[in-house]
């Protein structure tokens, strides 16, 4: 059987490990349990790549917008009537755009995912 | 319309209090601030049009505009317009930024400089290629891992649980264990299951019950496994240590601690998730004190079975002393560095390694532990079911039995007999084949305080009365 001074070592040596390992408030980072580790580092990995992605297409969309999108409407109005007929259209198509564009996003990421 | 601008410095505020936790926003958040601000500025634009029917401006001016990402207010020809980058762009970069356009007989012209150079974002980003290649190796290793465990757990379960011979207390408890080890490699492959497969990113809504039951499922696998790994730890501590116990009381009391402390903890940790952490599917944990729900009682257990550990080795080593001056001294360190390989993974000793490892090991640690912590299960599994001798025994005899009830049906009947007296004959052997076994544990001359486990078990192999190893 263990005696009492061989208990009040461990005690001490646990409580030093504790104190040593003590994160001081800091977030954590590590978890201690590689299964749940790997799920928030890929979790967040995805997440961040999801972000580069969406990010890289919408530049691009913005890109295209303005380059094909709305000098064209402006070039062809030559009364107020009509270039606001049209400036309209832009608005309104992108308003429905905004979420197809949306869902293709995903749609490519869950293709990527699944690789 | 008030709610509309009251609403966007909310969700600003929320994203630079996310930012300063060091953790960039989620896509869905960054979507729905877009989708702000689109709204914001779509009404902004048709607020100025009522006032052109009424005030005549130049025909020459370029109108209001909304290019998916900033506003551009309408504005008079050859003119300049600057306009901060977009918040969202904020959000993901943390930076300032501002991008022009002019206003030409053409209409406006393209922003300069381009936006995401203008406002830091970079998209080219090989490191994150590498890192996914990473994720997803590792990812195959501890599926590969947990298959193969899953499938050696399952047949030595069904052989444990189908001979009777081999019910007794350690045997109970070798079989809970296998059952937390299944119960880990099935729990990874449902979340692997639920969690990486399609979701609807572009919404914030929150995850489905069913998302998050499944991550407190997970939890409680994991931990529930720890738990078994200690109870192993203290019933072998237990047997060396302690000279008479009751073996039913104990079993009940690890039982308890097997599966019930870990469900107390992990419902703590779902009730306190739920009311201060409701982010995503409770998959990416930042809170430090929230995690330390699940993080503490796992490296409590994880140190005291190293503990136990030590202070066995520390009996063997004490008892081994005793014999040298009788037996042979180099046959003395093969069993106890023998024993010592196999408790390691029984107790799950290699998890002390990374317990309290810096943050700069945890590719090394996450490659270390998953690999080692997937084919735990089987290793375990081979070393307690089917290299343990008793089980060998009884396999053989079913599998004799068997082969005469067989051979019955087609052999002389005379022939039994003859049959039967050289199976008795035989089943003496196996009984002094080497066995990979707690007997192992101890050295065979020990007269000092008691018996080892498995002596007991070998001694009344034959009679069903006396499974308990410590049974007088």
């Amino acid at each position: 059987m263990m005696s009492a001074k061989d208990m009040v070592k461990v005690m001490v040596v646990m409580f030093a490990i504790c104190f040593l390992a003590k994160s001081d408030g800091k977030p954590v980072k590590k978890r201690s349990v590689s299964e749940i580790q790997f799920m928030h580092n890929l979790g967040k990995h995805l997440s961040s790549v999801e972000r580069v992605e969406w990010l890289r297409r919408k530049l691009q969309d913005v890109h295209n917008f303005v380059a094909l999108g709305a000098p064209i409407a402006h070039r062809d109005g030559g009364s107020q009537r009509p270039r606001k007929k049209e400036d309209n259209v832009p608005a309104e198509n992108h308003q429905k755009s905004l979420g197809e564009a949306d869902k293709a996003d995903v749609d490519v990421l869950i293709k990527a995912k699944s690789q | 319309m008030r709610p509309r601008p009251l609403l966007l410095p909310l969700l600003l505020l929320l994203a630079c209090a996310a930012h300063t936790v060091g953790a960039l926003p989620r896509l869905c958040d960054v979507l729905q601030v877009l989708r702000e601000e689109r709204d914001q500025c779509l009404q902004e634009l048709s607020k100025e049009k009522p006032g052109d029917l009424g005030v005549e401006q130049p025909a020459s001016g370029c109108e209001g505009l909304w290019d998916n990402m900033s506003c551009w207010p309408s504005s008079a020809l050859g003119q300049t317009v600057e306009v901060g980058c977009p918040q969202f762009l904020r959000m993901l970069t943390g930076r300032n930024g501002s991008v022009f356009r002019n206003c030409t007989e053409d209409g406006w012209s393209e922003a300069f400089p381009r936006p995401d150079l203008a406002c830091g974002v970079n998209v080219n980003d090989s490191s994150n290629e590498k890192r996914h290649e990473y994720l997803l190796k590792l990812k195959v290793m501890y599926t590969v891992g947990y298959s193969s465990s899953l499938v050696m757990l399952l047949v030595a379960l069904s052989v444990l649980c189908a001979f009777r011979r081999l019910h007794c207390t350690r045997n109970y408890i070798h079989m809970h264990l296998f059952v937390s080890f299944i119960l880990r490699a099935l729990s990874n492959f449902i979340k692997d299951a639920v969690l990486f497969s399609s979701d609807d990113v572009a919404h914030c809504d929150a995850h489905r019950v069913g998302c998050k039951l499944v991550m407190a499922f997970f939890q409680y696998c994991i931990m529930a496994n720890y738990a078994w790994l200690l109870v192993e730890g203290l019933y072998l501590h237990t047997l060396l240590v302690i000279s008479f116990f009751s073996e039913k009381k104990c079993l009940q009391g690890f039982v308890a601690l097997g599966w019930g402390s870990p469900a107390v903890f992990v419902a703590s940790w779902a009730i306190s998730r739920h009311f201060l952490e409701d982010v995503g599917c409770w998959d990416i944990n930042a809170n430090a004190s929230i995690w330390w729900v699940i993080r503490g009682p796992v490296i409590l257990s994880i140190l005291i079975n190293f503990i136990l550990f030590i202070n066995i080795l520390r009996i063997l080593m004490r008892k081994l002393r005793t014999q040298e001056t009788r037996g042979n001294e180099a046959n003395h360190y093969k069993r106890l560095a023998k024993s010592t390989l196999l408790l390691i993974p029984l107790f799950g000793v290699h998890y002390i390694i990374f317990a309290f490892s810096p943050e700069d090991a945890m590719e090394v640690q996450l490659f270390f532990e998953l690999a080692l912590g997937s084919f735990q299960g089987l290793v375990v599994a081979v070393l307690y079911c089917f290299l343990n001798g008793e089980v060998q025994l009884e396999v053989q005899k079913k599998w004799r039995q068997w082969h005469v009830r067989m051979g019955d049906a087609v052999d002389v009947k005379a022939a039994d007999g003859i049959q039967k007296e050289e199976e008795g004959g035989r089943e003496l052997a196996p009984e002094h084949q080497g066995e990979t076994n707690e007997r192992d544990l101890v050295p065979e001359e020990d007269h000092e305080t008691q018996e080892p486990p498995g002596r007991e078990d070998e001694r009344d192999e034959e009679e069903d009365t006396a499974h308990s190893p410590l049974a007088p």
